[in-house]
């Protein structure tokens, strides 16, 4: 802990030039990355930053194994979408060998709230929440106009692509769904074809997003970045999953595909073309009923075995609801 | 034979009711929300062995007249529509199979999930 906080402390003077860090705690990250927030004096004041690095302090591998981005390209797509005036956490320091901390960036802390429950209910984001969808939609722009020609590192996933990934997952969990299976068909027979491929966030939704009274703060876990259809961004937020019951207000559980689409085309954005962006609802519901299955799997198989991950298996059916909703309502 | 009373799901209900009332008021914190998700599982299980059976029967009667065969496991009848729709020899143009898959569907909400709310607006329509 001693060193840690001592190359780390090293690693902002030089990248950020701030003073010795104080007050390091641990956050919940996720599996392959790990995030810590520190304080530190910034030119006078005292700043608080977060740190996200790959898992025990290694270097990346590229990346390009599964879906996630490489740690660096993660933050140099940050400081492209934030020249776009899309909302994020300003990156300070993108670490290197030098360091000794493994592959990872710090950022400014942003205050806020991600969690969707209390951005839908709370009071105090009642003024937030009618915003929110153009604001969204705002952001998407900003992002999808990033030239993709300054971005290393990131994989073109067309819809059929990704199609032939979660299927390859569904099929190797072995354990047929005959709605997933007429989701399949039916993705396969509508994919679009997109020749224009942009950045895509690749998880744009509750939960990602950093959200204050006045709105949204900032767009937030950059690791599923990738080139692919616009509409597939402004899909994925529609996704019945990330209403949180508020299935009446089909972007977000905020907002209108008005006020997305919107959003979108006032901030410079192609016209929004709403067949696409049903299709990536589709899409999205499919994946996150797969994922489900995915964690479901990863208990029965005993890969890593916990009772929540055994829960979420039993909702994979909320996805069947949805998809027959969207499909064969 | 038939097993003595009480019912499974009598007993599971006991102990879903033993970890609500006395074990979740002692913890906090990561173990407390694993806790309610443990007896959120015990539901699911109580409404399985409620609701299941019956469903059972019944869609393995739609199962069998929509894949032609005359299996008894549900299971494998149900793979046996899967491999049927993805070769595309069942569509939604075949007769019954949206009311199998609604009704399916509804069973499995029934038991998994009954306060989604897609759920709950499908059933009051």
């Amino acid at each position: 802990m001693e060193e840690f906080v001592a190359q780390l402390s090293a690693a902002m003077t030089r990248h950020a030039k701030t003073g010795p860090i104080e007050n390091p705690s641990q956050l919940s990250g996720g599996a392959s990355q790990e995030m810590w927030r520190f304080s530190a004096d910034d030119n006078g004041s005292s700043r608080d930053f977060v740190l996200r690095r790959r898992h025990g302090g290694v270097e990346d591998d590229g990346g390009l194994s599964g879906t996630a981005i490489t740690m660096r390209a993660e933050a140099e797509l940050i400081a492209a979408v934030e020249a776009k005036n899309v909302p994020v956490p300003r990156v300070r320091a993108i670490l290197d060998k030098q360091d000794g901390l493994g592959a990872g960036y710090v950022m400014e802390a942003l205050e806020g709230e991600t969690i969707a429950r209390k951005i839908l209910r709370d009071e105090e984001f009642a003024a937030a929440r009618p915003l929110l969808a153009e604001q969204c939609g705002a952001a998407m722009a900003g992002i999808h106009d990033v030239a993709i020609s300054s971005l290393d590192g990131l994989r073109p996933l067309p819809a059929l692509e990704q199609l032939a990934m979660y299927r390859e997952i569904y099929d190797a969990i072995d354990d047929p769904h005959p709605v997933f299976e007429l989701a399949f068909v039916w993705l396969e027979d509508n994919a679009p074809k997109v020749d224009d491929l942009k950045l895509v966030h690749g998880d744009f939704r509750n939960g990602n997003l950093m959200i204050g009274a006045e709105g949204l703060r900032g767009v937030l876990d950059w690791e599923l970045a990738h080139l692919g259809d616009p509409m597939e961004d402004l899909g994925w937020l529609c996704v019945t999953s990330w209403r949180f019951g508020e299935i009446d207000k089909p972007v977000g559980g905020f907002g209108t595909l008005d006020q997305l689409f919107k959003g979108y085309e006032d901030a410079g954005g192609t016209p929004v073309d709403p067949a696409r962006v049903h299709y990536w609802e589709v899409f999205g519901t499919m994946k996150w009923g797969v994922i489900c299955m995915m964690q479901m799997s990863a208990h029965i198989t005993g890969a890593t075995k916990s009772v929540e991950r055994a829960a979420i298996g039993r909702r994979a059916s909320e996805t069947e609801i949805d998809l027959l909703s969207l499909l064969a309502a | 034979m038939a097993m003595d009373r009480p019912t499974a799901a009598e007993l599971v209900s006991a102990t879903r009711d033993f970890l609500t009332d006395k074990i979740a008021p002692e913890l906090s914190g990561f173990n407390a929300f694993q806790l309610r998700i443990a007896t959120n599982v015990l539901a699911i299980v109580e409404r399985e062995l409620e609701i299941y059976p019956d469903a059972e029967s019944q869609e393995r009667a739609m199962l069998q007249t929509l894949t032609g065969t005359d299996n008894d496991d549900v299971k494998l009848l149900e793979r046996e529509l899967a491999q049927k729709i993805r070769d595309r020899d069942v569509t939604l143009k075949t007769d019954g199979l949206k009311d199998y898959l609604w009704q399916s569907v509804m069973t499995k909400l029934a038991i998994d999930q009954p306060r989604y709310a897609r759920y709950r607006a499908v059933k009051d329509s």
